[in-house]
């Protein structure tokens, strides 16, 4: 029976929900929130011990890790929200205009998409940094262009699927414009798994974000990131190994709660998956 | 006097409907009978330009007052159409109002007029009674209430031809005698020309002017009602009479 185990999973979506929503607001607020000037330097105060006044400690230059980790969220999560927007509008764009043209569009559109999708993501994400330099802008079009085709896919499909209802034959025999009955009978049965998989992705772009950051490719140093952070903890990692924890915490938790809420939300939202599993 | 054509559709390799020619005019309702997958809807989704995947028009023309006509260019405006399944023909999201809205947006009707003109098809269709059911999503009603909100669509659409392929099929039997009472009386009253696609010969008998019978994607008879259940020509024609008698036990 699913049934059984639903209880003890909704209280962990809800807590999931609680820190996905905690990250957002201090991605959105965070600016209010901090204790101090995140890049503001006090060397006389490197790697103080936390108290009161810097809850979590300095870092090497003596700047407040709190402020830091509350400036990161907005960084790495805005970052996020920019690739998902253009991801979803472009796989929205070119897998609906695909599935609802077909024909010899539809072929030009999903061969374009396996050039992209040959190659794999982190790899793609790589080379076009490679060719666009490092920086916040560049790694947010590297993501993008190495995700945009999954989405086109899949809503592609989608549409597929979609077109075959009766009630869009009907609307096609009333006459009704193509991009009426995608806006009105199609888009409608799109978002739902959309929605899922974006809540999904979040926390697999974050960890494109941070990493490249980390990698020395993305953000770039003093902005406050959490890939960044954990970078320039690198050297004192072993005497100082909380300065590479509080960043890697907060990157652990913000994928687990995010992805702990896409997988809630797809079973909501993809009953033919919660069916296939209850058999 | 208002007539449409069609002849050979076929596609890659088989042919499934070809040399089927149907004349329809204002005021008259025409039967198209004939045994499951013998080419009754694919000549009618060919007529539209809605044929399904895997499926292609070859050849044929359609001509609308005696000119070509392009298949794409009769959808809401000069033919409607009711389909077999109210069930499925709706979209589940959408509220009836909404696809009302639809239909008005194609016949460019807008603001006031439009929903004066939506309120007078859907009480012409029987659904004038309740002022709720622009709300109303279509789980909420039942399928004879659906194929009522069909036909009352078609109606707003203003089109002077409507196909309904096979409108009584997938409903009970009060709800069956009332639509086809509903589509004769719309046809008496507004002189739409009907084709109605069937295997029932009693929605036949009871509506129909003239009937098609179709065999093998061919139309095999064309005859008036009262003659082809007197003299059936066609093998096909007898076969589905005989079946018919058999089914109701009706003595030959």
């Amino acid at each position: 029976m699913t049934t059984a185990g639903l209880p003890a999973r909704s209280g962990s979506v809800a807590a999931a929900g609680a820190l996905a929503a905690g990250f957002v607001l201090l991605a959105l607020a965070g600016p209010l929130l901090v204790p101090h000037d995140p890049l503001a330097v006090d060397l006389a105060h490197r790697f103080a011990a936390p108290d009161l006044a810097h809850p979590l400690g300095t870092d090497h230059l003596g700047r407040d890790i709190l402020s830091r980790l509350i400036a990161g969220a907005r960084t790495t999560l805005g970052a996020v929200l920019v690739v998902l927007a253009v991801v979803v509008a472009l796989g929205l764009s070119v897998g609906g205009l695909a599935g609802m043209v077909g024909g010899r569009v539809d072929a030009v559109l999903m061969r374009l998409c396996d050039v992209f999708l040959t190659v794999p993501t982190f790899v793609l994400a790589l080379f076009m940094i490679g060719a666009l330099g490092t920086g916040l802008v560049n790694v947010v079009a590297a993501i993008v262009l190495s995700h945009w085709a999954w989405y086109a896919r899949i809503v592609r499909g989608l549409v597929l699927e979609l077109k075959t209802r009766d009630y869009v034959l009907a609307a096609r025999i009333a006459g009704a414009p193509r991009l009426a009955i995608f806006a009105e009978h199609v888009l409608p049965g799109v978002v739902p798994p959309l929605a899922a998989l974006a809540t999904l992705d979040i926390g697999h772009m974050a960890l494109h974000v941070a990493g490249l950051s980390f990698l020395g490719l993305g953000v770039q140093p003093p902005t406050p990131e959490w890939g960044v952070m954990i970078n320039d903890a690198r050297p004192f990692f072993w005497t100082r190994p909380l300065l590479v924890v509080w960043p890697g915490l907060a990157i652990a938790l913000a994928v687990l709660a995010f992805n702990r809420l896409g997988d809630a939300l797809r079973d909501r939202l993809d009953p033919a998956l919660v069916a296939g599993r209850g058999l | 006097m208002e007539t449409w054509r069609e002849a050979r559709r076929g596609r890659e390799a088989v042919p499934l409907v070809r040399d089927a020619t149907l004349e329809l005019r204002a005021g008259e309702v025409l039967a198209l009978v004939g045994a499951s997958g013998s080419g009754k809807s694919l000549a009618c989704a060919a007529l539209l330009g809605v044929l399904p995947p895997g499926t292609r028009r070859t050849g044929g023309r359609v001509l609308l007052d005696g000119a070509d006509a392009e298949p794409a260019s009769l959808r809401g405006r000069a033919v409607a159409c009711v389909l077999q399944a109210p069930r499925t023909a709706f979209n589940p999201l959408r509220t009836i109002g909404d696809h009302a809205g639809e239909t008005l947006a194609v016949a460019g009707l807008r603001g006031a007029p439009g929903r004066a003109a939506r309120d007078a098809a859907f009480a012409a269709a029987g659904l004038g009674d309740d002022p709720r059911w622009p709300d109303l999503y279509p789980f909420q009603m039942s399928g004879g209430m659906l194929q009522r909100a069909m036909i009352a669509l078609a109606l707003l659409s203003g089109a002077p031809f409507l196909i309904a392929d096979e409108p009584t099929t997938d409903l009970d039997l009060v709800a069956q005698g009332r639509i086809l009472d509903l589509l004769a009386r719309l046809v008496r009253e507004r002189g739409l020309g009907l084709l109605i696609v069937t295997h029932d010969l009693g929605v036949v008998a009871r509506l129909a002017d003239r009937v098609a019978v179709m065999e093998a994607g061919r139309i095999v008879e064309t005859a008036p009602a009262a003659a082809l259940f007197s003299e059936p020509a066609a093998p096909a024609t007898r076969a589905l009479l005989a079946a018919h008698r058999a089914l109701h036990e009706i003595p030959a």
